[in-house]
């Protein structure tokens, strides 16, 4: 998944402000800026991050994780090359971008002495521009 | 019976308990476990339970007397061998890994009746799709709908064995098969082993003035998720030692044999 359209703005905007500063701004490099700015793609999409963290505190140690991406034919799975985790605590993602969307709920059902599923689960999201298809 | 060198020590013993599995690594002649593929090359489709007359040199690594030593000491003198068995082939290119899974419903406890014993008959590297389990998972009562959020787990373990290892594992051990990258299929046996009666002493080399200081001295090792104390470390601490107790012949805290005869 790209982001073209917005890192290509960013560049325009940024060539602009050289432009300006140095007194040589023209007319066509503000069309060009004004071009990208109304060839706004036509959605963004949804990626989904998967967090199990040792307790419901953001802050606790991530033991899980499972990364959706947006994409015809993406795979989420068990992977023995997979590199380590990508965030440390859900904490860290936040710091990176990544939204939480569901939190796990406090009043789970508890056994005292039985033991179930392995961490809470957080999921988070990135809103990212998709190029047309 | 197999010999007392081949039955597992305490430590052995806290290992399987710990963990919830054991590799055993056999010693057949070079050759052995080539034949074995071979035949499985030649099979027209999968015989299901019919594995071990299709292919009859397995019954030779179920009786490898290290094999025996092991399951003889999880499962009693009597154990037997389940009529359930299975020949799990991830083909070469297969690139989806299964969801992390139980097997059966969830009727757990914390005793041994049931063992899987997974024979692999070629070295399995990452890349062919070993097979991952989740070391002190077998504590854990999960329906299998639960995990299916779950990908790579902190602590998993994949199973990248020499040819002619079998992995005895407790029956509740969450595993998963994995996708194979590479050109060739990986062949598992899954073979499953039962207990036919509660313990009443010991199964194994237990020493009783060492063992009980080796067990206490490892029931908090691996306890809980990786980082912090949280309420599973306790739990996963006392349902250990339960297990302890059990194996040695105490009473058992849930009736004698409720999963067993769900199995039958």
């Amino acid at each position: 998944m790209t982001n073209q359209w917005t890192s290509t703005l960013v560049s325009l905007f940024a060539q602009a402000r050289a432009d300006l500063a140095a007194d040589r701004l023209t007319a066509e490099t503000l069309e060009a800026l004004e071009r990208q700015a109304l060839a706004v793609p036509g959605s963004t999409r949804q990626r989904l991050l998967y967090l199990h963290a040792a307790s419901p505190n953001i802050r606790s140690g991530v033991i899980a994780a499972a990364l959706h991406e947006p994409i015809p034919g993406s795979v989420t799975q068990i992977d023995p090359l997979a590199p380590e985790l990508p965030y440390n605590t859900v904490f860290d993602a936040i710091l990176d971008g990544w939204r939480v969307i569901h939190f796990p709920d406090q009043r789970a059902p508890f056994d005292d002495r039985e033991i179930d599923i392995v961490g809470y689960e957080f999921i988070l999201e990135k809103l990212e521009v998709c190029d047309a298809e | 019976m197999p010999s007392r060198e081949f039955l597992l020590t305490d430590s052995q013993m806290m290992d399987f308990i710990n963990r919830g599995y054991l590799l055993v690594e056999t010693d057949f002649p070079a050759g052995f476990h080539e034949e074995v593929c071979a035949r499985i090359a030649r099979l027209e489709s999968n015989p299901g339970n019919g594995i071990l007359a299709a292919v009859p040199p397995l019954q030779e690594v179920y009786d490898h007397p290290k094999v025996r030593g092991a399951l003889v000491s999880l499962l009693g003198a009597d154990m037997t061998m389940n009529g359930h068995r299975h020949l799990h082939t991830t083909p070469a290119q297969h690139l989806r890994s299964q969801t992390w899974h139980q097997d059966g419903t969830n009727v757990r406890h914390h005793q041994i009746w049931t063992t899987l014993a997974m024979y692999y008959p070629q070295d399995v590297t990452p890349e062919m799709g070993p097979t991952v389990i989740l070391p002190g998972s077998h504590f854990r009562n999960a329906p299998t709908d639960r995990m299916a959020t779950y990908a790579n787990i902190k602590g998993q373990v994949f199973l990248t064995v020499k040819a002619g290892t079998v992995a005895i594992t407790h029956y509740d051990i969450w595993h998963a098969g994995t996708l194979n990258r590479t050109e060739r299929p990986r062949h598992m046996l899954k073979f499953l082993f039962d207990r036919q009666s509660a313990p009443t002493t010991p199964g194994w080399n237990h020493d009783p003035v060492e063992g009980p200081k080796i067990a206490a001295s490892r029931f908090s090792e691996m306890v809980g998720p990786p980082s912090g104390y949280t309420s599973d470390y306790y739990k996963e601490w006392e349902l250990r030692k339960e297990m302890w107790r059990w194996m040695l012949g105490e009473a058992a805290r849930v009736p004698a044999g409720a999963f067993k005869d769900m199995l039958s």
